[in-house]
């Protein structure tokens, strides 16, 4: 049971690093950029 | 004379443009030349203006306004 | 057999093209994202009959496609891609009775893309009394398409709108004969000005189509508008009003949700109890009960919060009178560099920065938007109000001293104040030292006064309800899951037989304060522990000790995870607030003998806390919003450096 529990720590810490990796770090797909009307201030 | 220059309730046609890059959201909403503009109030520091522009009330900014020319009716 | 239709929903802003929408699909929408871009994804299904089901996508309110901004972008995209899954089969403008002449700049420039386009003309119900008639027969023919006469107030006309989408196929496809093309090959002119040019031309034949087919009998339109906007844009009372407006919406949100917090607050103490309790012991237990239940009761317990100061601004916007504030405040805010828009970010900032950064997006001016997203988190979310509530409790003293105030109130009211003083002041700075070129270009449509609709109110509360509890929410969730590791765990061999360890040193204690005392030693011995004592020389000026500083880096995740690490660290058993007060007060630093919590302690926490950024959501909510880490870690390190400076300035000047 102990052992079974420690699988599932291991497993939410896994899929908490990747989501954090996901939202932080994965490159947005390259898009016109929102500058409003005056020119590109980005 | 300028959008600027209106007084409350004065009505007046637009008839160009001093610089050549207004916004073009501006023309959107339909403030072209032979479009009527109406000043309906300035707000209490004078800026920005709520104007009718041919049915359409807004408001744009005096730094804008004053470049709009416009023929008082 | 069934058949799916896709009808792309466009039209100006205040058309009730949302209300359309929410009438046709009630429950069943969604929102999405689409790839790239800050752009919202709404989608929705609506039964057009027994054989088919429509699935209609809502595109941004805008003006025009000629685009200059991400809406405007991604309407033109979905509308011209043919080989784009979301390329539509029809598409409905909808424009309004009263402006009708602006609202069809866009109708002809969606007809000119070929699709079947069907044009609903909304606010049917108002016509008799603005005096407005329309000759539809006539105009169908002068357009070439097909109008439905509706009105969403009232539910007019939404089966005849049906109707006419299903016999989509009839609708001629020709586009409006508006000499574009003309326009489009003049090589003498760029690309503005051909805008420009080919917008004129649009008005030309609008002006003509409406000619003899759409009266106004003018002195019935106006009247109730005008004498409104003559007492709410008033030099004088139009901020009286607006001030006293924004204090009772402040006065109404914490009265109504001080019950539905205690309650959310005791729901989650109880679930965690008796996971505890019920669970077979071992990690993935303690995880659930220790981290996960009170991570998501953390993210629960503000929903009311949200919601309400949503509810309030949602009505504000609906009737019309919100730009009617952005009007009134504009000149004063861009002394500040930033802009009449940025009011609605900085009041929603109060409840949460992540939909209150979300809302800047309708500021033109990149400038005054970046600038806007930048201070926003300063204004004092409702994250912050935990942490206040407790230390405030612990060292003001009680009682009433200024104009008969209690006390802990005003101290309360203060760093509101000193949220929106940061926020304000450090607009003027960025706005004098950010060195970036853009016009100072602003246009609000000031639409007509209308009551609310209620429907509208309610979705546009969810949308921005879920946007803090998906947004925000999964974040926390995960960083509290993490830090709940790093704090359960630890190097060495202290940690591992704390057990040992604590029960030969405390024989006499019964099994709950050994429990406690165990729980409070494997946390200084942990990860985070190890690196609370790492950090604790040089938080130490401010007048934290380590254990504060554990406290400190949990309030990554969010800040109210503060007290509850407390309560963990002070080997306090369940999160009794009062018994954590009695046994913070007693706290004393080993080497003074001094009390830990005092006054200036106290002071450099609030302080520390009302400036630094320490949320991870909102960090990412920036990066997003910025396309880039740039401005994140800017605002990040500049927010918490700031604060250590204000947090160690008023400890060693009140120490």
């Amino acid at each position: 049971m102990e052992l079974f529990q420690n699988i599932l720590v291991a497993v939410a810490v896994f899929l908490s690093l990747r989501f954090l990796y996901v939202k932080f770090f994965k490159k947005d797909k390259p898009s016109d950029k929102s500058c409003g009307n005056d020119g590109c201030g980005c | 004379m300028t959008i600027a220059d209106l007084i409350k309730g004065d009505k007046a046609i637009i008839t160009s443009f001093i610089v050549d890059d207004i916004p073009l959201k501006l023309i959107e909403m339909g403030c072209i030349a032979g479009n009527s503009v109406e000043l309906v109030q300035s707000a209490p520091l004078k800026d920005p203006l709520y104007l009718n522009v041919n049915g359409t009330f807004l408001a744009i900014r005096k730094e804008t306004a004053s470049q709009i020319l416009v023929e008082k009716i | 057999m069934s058949e799916l239709l896709k009808i792309a929903l466009i039209g100006n802003p205040n058309t009730g093209k949302t209300s359309l929408f929410n009438t046709l699909t009630g429950l069943n929408q969604k929102v999405g994202n689409y790839p790239g871009i800050t752009v919202d994804k709404k989608t929705g299904k609506c039964k057009l009959s027994d054989t088919t089901t429509a699935e209609i996508i809502d595109l941004p309110g805008t003006y025009s496609l000629n685009a200059s901004s991400e809406d405007e972008n991604i309407a033109v995209k979905i509308l011209s891609e043919k080989e784009n899954s979301n390329y539509p089969d029809i598409v409905v403008v909808i424009a309004e009775v009263e402006n009708l002449k602006r609202n069809l700049l866009l109708y002809t420039q969606v007809k000119d893309l070929g699709l079947p386009t069907v044009l609903a003309i909304n606010m049917q119900d108002i016509m008799a009394s603005k005096g407005i008639s329309i000759d539809i027969d006539a105009l169908e023919m002068e357009l070439n398409t097909k109008i439905v006469l509706i009105s969403t107030k009232k539910n007019i006309g939404i089966a005849s709108l049906k109707e006419t989408l299903l016999a989509y196929k009839s609708i001629p496809l020709k586009s409006c004969n508006i000499s574009s093309t003309s326009v489009l090959k003049d090589t003498s002119l760029n690309k503005k000005q051909k805008q420009h040019k080919d917008t004129v031309k649009r008005y030309q034949f609008i002006k003509e189509a409406l000619e003899n087919n759409y009266k106004v009998e003018i002195h019935r339109a106006k009247g109730f508008r005008t004498k409104l906007d003559k007492v709410l844009t008033h030099k004088v009372f139009g901020y009286l009003i607006f001030f006293t407006i924004l204090f009772n919406i402040f006065q109404a949100l914490f009265s109504w949700s001080e019950y539905p917090m205690e309650l959310i607050d005791s729901s989650f103490a109880f679930l965690s109890d008796w996971t505890k309790g019920n669970l077979p012991e071992g990690g993935f237990t303690r995880l659930l009960s220790e981290g996960i239940i009170p991570g998501i009761g953390g993210i629960v317990i503000f929903i009311p919060q949200i919601a309400f100061l949503f509810l309030f601004l949602s009505i504000l916007e609906e009737t019309g009178y919100m730009s009617r504030v952005v009007f009134l405040m504009d000149k004063i805010m861009r002394k500040f560099g930033l802009s009449g828009k940025s009011v609605v970010p900085l009041i929603s900032g109060t409840a949460c920065a992540i939909p209150a950064i979300m809302a800047a997006r309708n500021i033109e001016n990149w400038k005054e938007r970046l600038i806007t997203i930048l201070v926003t988190p300063f204004t004092t979310c409702a994250a912050r109000l935990p942490v206040y509530a407790i230390i405030i409790s612990l060292v003001i003293p009680k009682g009433n001293s200024f104009l008969g105030m209690n006390n802990h109130a005003l101290v309360l009211m203060s760093l509101y104040v000193l949220g929106f003083a940061a926020a304000i002041l450090s607009a003027y700075i960025l706005n004098k030292t950010l060195k970036i070129k853009s016009k100072s270009y602003f246009v609000i449509e000031m639409p007509n006064y209308k009551m609310p609709l209620f429907k509208n109110v309610f979705y546009n509360v969810i949308d921005k309800t879920k946007a803090f509890v998906y947004g925000a929410g999964k974040i926390i969730l995960a960083v509290s899951i993490l830090l709940w590791v790093l704090a359960s765990y630890g190097p060495g061999k202290d940690f591992n037989q704390a057990e040992t360890i604590i029960k030969a040193k405390y024989t006499h204690l019964d099994s709950d304060d050994l429990d406690s005392k165990i729980a409070s030693y494997k946390l200084e011995h942990s990860y985070i522990g190890t690196f609370g004592k790492f950090i604790e020389p040089s938080i130490k000026p401010l007048g934290y000790d380590w254990k504060v500083g554990i406290a400190l880096i949990t309030s990554f995740a969010a800040r109210e995870v503060f007290v509850g690490t407390l309560a963990t660290i002070y080997s306090v058993g369940s999160e009794d607030e009062a018994t954590l007060m009695e046994k913070m007060k007693k706290e004393v630093h080993l080497d003074t003998m001094k009390p830990v919590f005092d006054f200036p302690t106290g002071i450099s926490l609030l302080l520390f806390y009302a400036f630094a950024m320490q949320c991870m959501s909102t960090v990412a909510i920036v990066k997003k919003e910025t396309n880039g880490w740039k401005w994140p870690l800017i605002q990040m390190f500049g927010m918490t450096i700031f604060a250590y400076i204000i947090a160690l300035a008023s400890y060693q000047i009140l120490h």
